[in-house]
């Protein structure tokens, strides 16, 4: 079989039995997030609970994850929020080399299921695979833990934990594999529920391919044509001799005099990285730099990354300096928002090793130890939430505290700036002895607790930044190409996680030449000018339906999303011009079986059609516009002294996103009244099944 | 053979040897001149502290910067994928997949300070050395693994190879593999899809040719 391995692994971790079954009737969700979703509404009754012993927890990869395309190891992973209104079905995307290693073992997929009632270990070896005994490791932390089972297991083995926060029950709770690479979305708490502290995997078999010449042509086209950093960002940060554009908002930071600063050996230069040179282009994304300014090049070892992927994003650092006068670990690797999301919780900085560093430290020391514990920031929510109860000298905190656990926190460090305040704190929290652990119950399970002092301010509030009230972080939204970023965020029980779209507007190319390439595909008005958005029309509304269509294609398949579609080339000769028939390419290459846009677009919009039924069922009502889909206060209420449409404002229009919802339930064929899927639109993804059930529940829309 | 292409074999020969007598067992204490930091890509400092590896092929010189190295582990796939058929890391003729989380197959007790992922970054790929008196060679029974008569590689011929794994076990690096689908040994042959697999050039193949104009500098 190529692509697919055909098996997926069963391990009942309560009975402690393991077993294989073929994977072949889930081929129709093309892999990954479509497989781990069909399972779960296969094998999951309604109404279930994430804690609930019935609960399961899927770990899939597509068919196209360990075949070698650029960014193809990204575990999906499904199983019910612990966090979100309802516990609707969400799936965590996690880097590294879980997926790969999965699929070398012989898995398209494991099914975690039980409980079990002492610590236990999944290991997984090629065919040999049984549960065992974790008592070791059960309080370790998510590193010790990788390097313990590792002296058991071997070196090679890649081990994906939960911390100390999991095993607590902490809701905000993620798995870690690789050191910084994270699946969150509550999975640690599941996990944790089920006394699996960890899988650990080594895979020797084949992903076998249909076309191995064909992938590796691909993989170089992809590589030298169509790939520019981080996000794609196809345009350099500062001009090179090479390049037309340059845009300082970008990730394609690499240049020359920007190094890998404390790299073994002395400083590497970035350099230039041109477009149609592939063994270069790992120097495009100084990551480090560009998530916390010039004060990280000299801590800077290397950029790493997942497996597979060629951009490498994680800023790999190490920081002595910080570890002298801490102790936390000097070397650790993230990106992004876990990077910086936790000096929020300091009002002002101590400087460590110069002056002005205080807020990188503090950053790179919360996300190091965050990491350790397993504990899981949502894109900045636990942060958010915990700065919002400290504002006006800890006004909301006091209230909800006993007086005895507000005493017992050291706040003479933080008002000292001192960054072990952000470690105590959140040990503190990891360890779900008291009442402060609640703030990362998810900003939904903390609004209801806490509801008659924070109103519906909090849920709605600038300072969250939620997507909507049912507790997802908007992860792009208005702020990205108006409606269309914002409806991305709908499909979602999570924060969306949708990059197709902020990948091009991001891309770093200047407005009419994005806006000419877009109009192209999805017709005039598609993409409006940033802060001088346009009313909601149906061309918006069709390249939303896209951005979430491929999200789904490359979370099946499995691609990192973070990088691709390639809509956009870093390529002059090319007009900028992506090429947006790859992912259809590899499929046909990888599987051997006939790939189009348009056959891969039909089976990512089944696995949507299955998830907003899933929805539908979990929340128990065919009204999604009112009960799902309402989005955040703030994103129509900010800039009070603009009106939407105006320039200078991403805000939003109420009248007009009714509108825009209107038309996104069209695209997908849903009741353009409530949002909810037809039986006529599940019929015609052959989901029968789906629409019998939700019939029988009077659930579907009349 | 021509004579020209006897000689070309002979320069290459020369310059191997005469590459090998001055690095010794390694490039580390060694002064590089600037057309040769040039040529492998790195500087003086990365060659002292010893994270620069030379391994003389008979047709050129493979140079692995674990510097460089970010352990995204393309190397391997593409290994496999253009000699194989298919991904499969274990089978490629190079070891990188083992040795990422740690930077070593030997887990430090003190890992955080140690290399890889969990340390502080110190990674890079096991490669095949092409030895002279290759221990694969000469544990193989049937004398399936001969130097390859253009690249002067040690190459196993599958028509020969039984598939024992005698080639495996002998190996200090432990470099072939028996390919469990086709019951036969796999070792490198040389032919660089590694390097051109490498997104950030920690791995190049330096032809003789260039390393003795760059020595003569």
């Amino acid at each position: 079989m190529n692509g697919w391995t055909g098996k997926m692994l069963r391990v009942n971790v309560g009975t402690k039995q393991c077993s294989v079954e073929s994977s072949e009737k889930y081929f129709d969700y093309i892999g990954g997030k479509g497989m781990a979703n069909r399972i779960l509404y296969d094998e999951v009754p309604a109404g279930t609970k994430p804690l609930d012993e019935a609960s399961k927890v899927v770990f899939a990869a597509g068919p196209n994850c360990g075949g070698s395309a650029p960014c193809s190891s990204r575990t999906s992973i499904s199983f019910l929020s612990t966090f979100t209104k309802n516990n609707a079905v969400v799936d965590a995307h996690m880097g590294g080399d879980t997926a790969i290693m999965m699929k070398y073992a012989g898995y398209d997929a494991i099914i975690i299921e039980g409980k079990s009632e002492t610590p236990v270990y999944i290991n997984i070896k090629d065919d040999d695979v049984s549960v065992k005994d974790a008592t070791f490791v059960w309080g370790k932390t998510t590193m010790d833990t990788v390097a313990e089972i590792c002296r058991v297991e071997g070196s090679g083995v890649n081990v994906v934990t939960i911390g100390p926060a999991g095993e607590n029950g902490i809701l905000m709770s993620n798995m870690m594999n690789n050191g910084g690479h994270s699946g969150g979305g509550g999975l640690g708490c599941i996990m944790g529920s089920k006394k699996v502290k960890a899988l650990a995997i080594y895979g020797t078999q084949a992903v076998h391919v249909a076309d191995a010449k064909k992938v590796l042509e691909l993989n170089n086209y992809v590589m030298s044509d169509l790939m520019g950093s981080n996000n794609n960002h196809v345009v350099p940060t500062v001009a090179q001799s090479w390049s037309e554009y340059e845009n300082a908002s970008s990730r394609w930071t690499g240049h020359p005099g920007l190094t890998w600063g404390a790299a073994e050996g002395g400083p590497i230069d970035t350099g230039e990285s041109p477009p149609g040179q592939p063994t270069l282009m790992g120097y495009r994304c100084q990551k480090a730099v560009k998530d916390w300014g010039d004060v990280a090049e000299k801590y800077t070892v290397k950029m790493t990354g997942c497996a597979t992927c060629p951009v490498r994003c994680y800023a790999s650092l190490k920081v002595p300096a910080l570890e002298e006068k801490t102790g936390v670990k000097a070397a650790h690797a993230n990106t992004c928002m876990a990077n910086g999301a936790y000096a929020k919780l300091l009002p002002s900085f101590q400087d460590i090793a110069e002056e002005g560093d205080g807020e990188f430290m503090a950053g790179y020391l919360g996300c190091t130890i965050a990491d350790d514990l397993g504990l899981w920031d949502n894109y900045g929510d636990l942060s958010a939430t915990l700065v919002y109860f400290m504002n006006n000298d800890c006004e909301l905190l006091k209230k909800i505290l006993p007086e005895e656990e507000f005493n017992s926190i050291p706040w003479d460090k933080r008002n000292a700036g001192d960054p072990t305040f952000i470690k105590d704190m959140l040990e503190l929290i990891a360890s779900n002895k008291g009442e402060i652990s609640h703030l990362a119950d998810g900003a939904y399970n903390v609004s209801e607790r806490y509801h008659d002092i924070l109103g519906d301010d909090y849920i709605h509030s600038a300072a969250m930044a939620l997507w909507g009230p049912i507790g997802g972080k908007r992860h792009h939204g208005n702020e990205c190409a108006a409606q269309v970023g914002m409806l991305t965020n709908i499909i979602y029980n999570r924060d969306g996680m949708c990059h197709t779209i902020v990948n091009i507007t991001g891309s770093g190319l200047p407005y009419d030449l994005q806006k000419s390439i877009i109009e192209e595909i999805f017709g005039a008005g598609a993409l409006d000018k940033p802060k001088a958005y346009t009313p909601m029309n149906e061309n918006k509304a069709k390249f939303a339906k896209f951005g979430v269509i491929r999200q789904v294609i490359h979370d099946s398949m499995t691609l990192c999303n973070w990088v691709w579609p390639m809509t956009f080339s870093p390529r002059k000769d090319r007009g900028y011009k992506g090429d947006l028939s790859v992912e259809a390419q590899y499929m046909t290459a990888v599987t051997g079986k006939e790939w189009t846009e348009e056959s891969l677009n039909e089976a990512a919009e089944r696995v949507i059609q299955l998830q907003r039924a899933m929805t539908v069922e979990a929340f128990g009502t065919t009204d999604m516009r009112n009960e799902h889909d309402v989005i955040s206060n703030f994103i129509f209420d900010m800039d009070p002294d603009f009106k939407a449409f105006e320039e200078g404002t991403v805000k939003m229009d109420r009248d007009d996103w009714q509108t825009a919802l209107t038309m996104f339930y069209k695209e997908f064929g849903w009741d353009e009244t409530t949002g909810a899927p037809t039986r006529a639109t599940l019929e015609k993804f052959g989901l029968t099944d789906v629409a019998d059930n939700l019939a029988a529940k009077n659930l579907l829309p009349a | 053979m021509s004579e020209e292409m006897k000689k070309g074999i002979l320069d290459k020969e020369y310059t191997r040897r005469q590459f090998l007598k001055m690095s010794g067992k390694g490039l580390a204490g060694l002064s590089m001149t600037a057309a040769m930091l040039t040529l492998f890509g790195c500087t003086q400092e990365e060659v002292d502290q010893g994270v620069v590896e030379t391994v003389a092929l008979p047709e050129m010189l493979l140079v692995v910067n674990r510097a460089k190295c970010t352990g995204c582990q393309r190397c391997e796939t593409n290994c496999t994928l253009a000699n194989d058929g298919k991904a499969q890391p274990w089978l490629a003729r190079l070891n990188v997949r083992d040795s990422v989380v740690f930077g070593s197959t030997t887990i430090a007790d003190d890992y955080a300070h140690g290399g890889g992922f969990l340390g502080e970054w110190d990674m890079g790929p096991e490669t095949c050395k092409q030895c002279k008196d290759a221990a694969c060679m000469s544990a193989c029974p049937v004398g399936a693994i001969k130097p390859d008569p253009n690249t002067g590689a040690r190459v196993v011929d599958t028509s020969v190879c039984v598939g024992c794994g005698a080639c495996a076990q002998a190996c200090p690096w432990g470099m072939p593999k028996v390919d469990p689908e086709t019951k036969k040994s796999t070792k490198c042959i040389t032919c660089g899809a590694c390097v051109s697999g490498c997104p950030t050039s920690a791995l190049s193949m330096i032809p003789w040719e260039d390393v003795a104009a760059a020595m003569q500098q």
